[in-house]
């Protein structure tokens, strides 16, 4: 099954941008040790994909059916279709590039499911909107509890240090049970892996992006995040956590990037200040629409190349 | 993970060491002003004044030691930043007591008859200021609520103290001393002024930080 290469290298590319979405402000502001991060940032990846990722497996799976071929070529072009965004500093999705491939898959061989599409296509624009609810939710509800607490400055800082670490470990789960299907979802069914066999191989292959690369991007996308006060960074991380983790019981796979842009959004909607200025907005916006098209294009084109070689 | 608490322990007790050890460089101060107005600088206030050394450099010490540990992993920065600030700030005040007890050992400013009460007077205004302002300090680290009622004796105690410094200030200039114990004398009554102006300050910095940590 050496077609499952294309699917590790996405999960270990996924586990490397994507860990700085939850453990970031921890490992930034030197409050964790990077590999106490990466640790418990893969622990909690892996518990997410294997006890929580089998609902994105079959939203994936009755999408539209692949072969080990055309599940390889997905995980290609998807992966390749992440690093041109990411070369591009556009906010990229896994999630969109996947289900740019495997449209591109189904409609190539006729056996795309338009109304699995029409949800996962909802869930993305949910995502920030989703992300930017539960922040304001969040922050108006903790506020509160946190001024009824009265806490003095060393409490304040114990409880957001480990709250950071609770929400950063909340979210890797939920990172683990949303995304692992992007991972090695297009391998499930037609005698490929089982849902729970591919839950095991791409939670582990995000464990391997964490460890191996996740370091320069969590100090990168962390700073950004540290810039807001902790009550802030907590919320948001949290924010993102509870979005993601929704989607993955829906099963759908959604982009954590876009979720902690929500929360940020949120968090500047509650305090009357501009948090995230235009051009970000604007640069999700772009990738919305380019990061499935180019899944879709290039996917397409090898279909088109891999069916006239006979290789499909 | 355990380690990382300890840390947050340990930089608790260093700062808790060093707010101790100012409040006996600023008790030193006192008594050696006192000593100094009521003998001049006799054997007793250069023991005193070295006491106030000693206690000052234990502060720095312990200061660099904070700094230190809050650089490598413990609190938040903003919570890093907070403390340091007013650390740095409230370090002032310690010495700017060493500098005053410094200048009367090694300049032996001739503080005349006419002015000896009103200058013991602004001593003591001026620690009590440094005294309000330690208090704010605890309330910070034990109920962040009462900060803002607690800094507004600290404001009340500085503005005596400038009434106070500039009402001696001019008494100093109108009087027949000769131009250079009026410039000597000025400087001191502006160095214990000083620490009021401190203690302000720090009391601004403490509003300012349990402001912040209202959501």
């Amino acid at each position: 099954m050496w077609q499952l290469v294309s699917g590790a290298y996405l999960g270990w590319a996924l586990g490397a941008n994507d860990a700085s979405n939850v453990f970031g402000t921890a490992v930034a502001s030197r409050m964790l040790k990077f590999w106490t991060a990466a640790l418990l940032c893969c622990l909690f990846v892996f518990l997410g994909s294997v006890l929580g990722g089998a609902e994105g497996m079959h939203t994936y799976g009755s999408m539209s059916k692949t072969t080990l071929n055309t599940a390889f070529l997905t995980g290609l072009v998807a992966a390749l279709t992440v690093t041109i965004m990411t070369w591009m500093r556009l906010p990229v999705s896994t999630s969109q590039a996947v289900v740019g491939a495997l449209i591109a898959v189904g409609l190539f061989f006729g056996k795309l499911q338009i109304g699995v599409l029409g949800k996962v296509v909802a869930c993305w624009v949910g995502t920030p909107i989703g992300a930017l609810v539960a922040a304001v939710i969040l922050y108006l509800l903790l506020g509160k509890v946190m001024n009824l607490l009265g806490l003095n400055l060393f409490q304040y800082d114990f409880v957001m240090r480990w709250g950071l670490v609770m929400a950063g470990s909340y979210g890797a789960y939920a990172l683990g049970a949303n995304n692992v299907a992007n991972v090695t979802g297009a391998f499930v069914g037609e005698g490929m892996l089982t849902a729970r066999q591919a839950c095991v191989i791409g939670g582990l292959s995000i464990c391997l992006g964490v460890v191996t690369f996740s370091r320069g991007v969590m100090l990168t996308v962390g700073s950004g995040l540290v810039k807001l006060d902790a009550f802030s960074a907590f919320i948001v991380i949290l924010a993102e956590a509870v979005t993601v983790h929704m989607y993955a019981v829906v099963g759908v796979p959604v982009s954590t990037s876009q979720a902690v842009v929500g929360g940020v959004l949120g968090i500047g909607l509650v305090k009357g200040v501009r948090t995230v200025n235009r051009r970000v907005l604007a640069n999700i916006l772009v990738a919305w629409v380019s990061t499935p098209v180019i899944a879709f294009v290039f996917t397409y084109g090898a279909c088109f190349l891999g069916q006239r070689l006979g290789w499909l | 993970m355990s380690l990382f608490f300890r840390r947050e322990k340990e930089v608790r007790r260093l700062i808790g060491e060093y707010f101790e050890v100012a409040d006996r460089a600023i008790e030193e101060f006192e008594l050696a002003v006192g000593c100094y107005l009521g003998s001049g600088p006799c054997e007793q206030f250069r023991e005193i004044d070295a006491r106030i050394h000693a206690a000052e450099s234990e502060a720095d010490d312990l200061l660099r030691r904070i700094e230190k540990m809050l650089y490598s992993r413990s609190l938040l920065p903003e919570s890093r930043g907070d403390i340091l600030g007013l650390l740095e700030h409230f370090d002032k005040m310690p010495n700017l007591a060493e500098t005053i007890s410094f200048m009367l050992d090694t300049q032996q400013v001739q503080v005349g008859d006419a002015y000896r009460a009103a200058v013991a007077e602004l001593v003591e205004v001026n620690v009590e200021a440094y005294r309000l302002v330690r208090k704010t300090v605890d309330k910070l680290f034990s109920s962040p609520d009462e900060v803002g009622e607690a800094v507004l004796p600290v404001d009340e105690k500085e503005s005596e103290s400038d009434r106070l410094e500039g009402k001696l200030i001019r008494e100093v200039f109108a009087s027949d001393l000769d131009g250079f114990s009026k410039i000597m004398l000025r400087e001191l009554i502006q160095l214990i002024g000083d620490i009021s102006d401190s203690a302000e300050n720090v009391a601004g910095r403490l509003e300012i930080i349990s402001l912040k940590k209202r959501i």
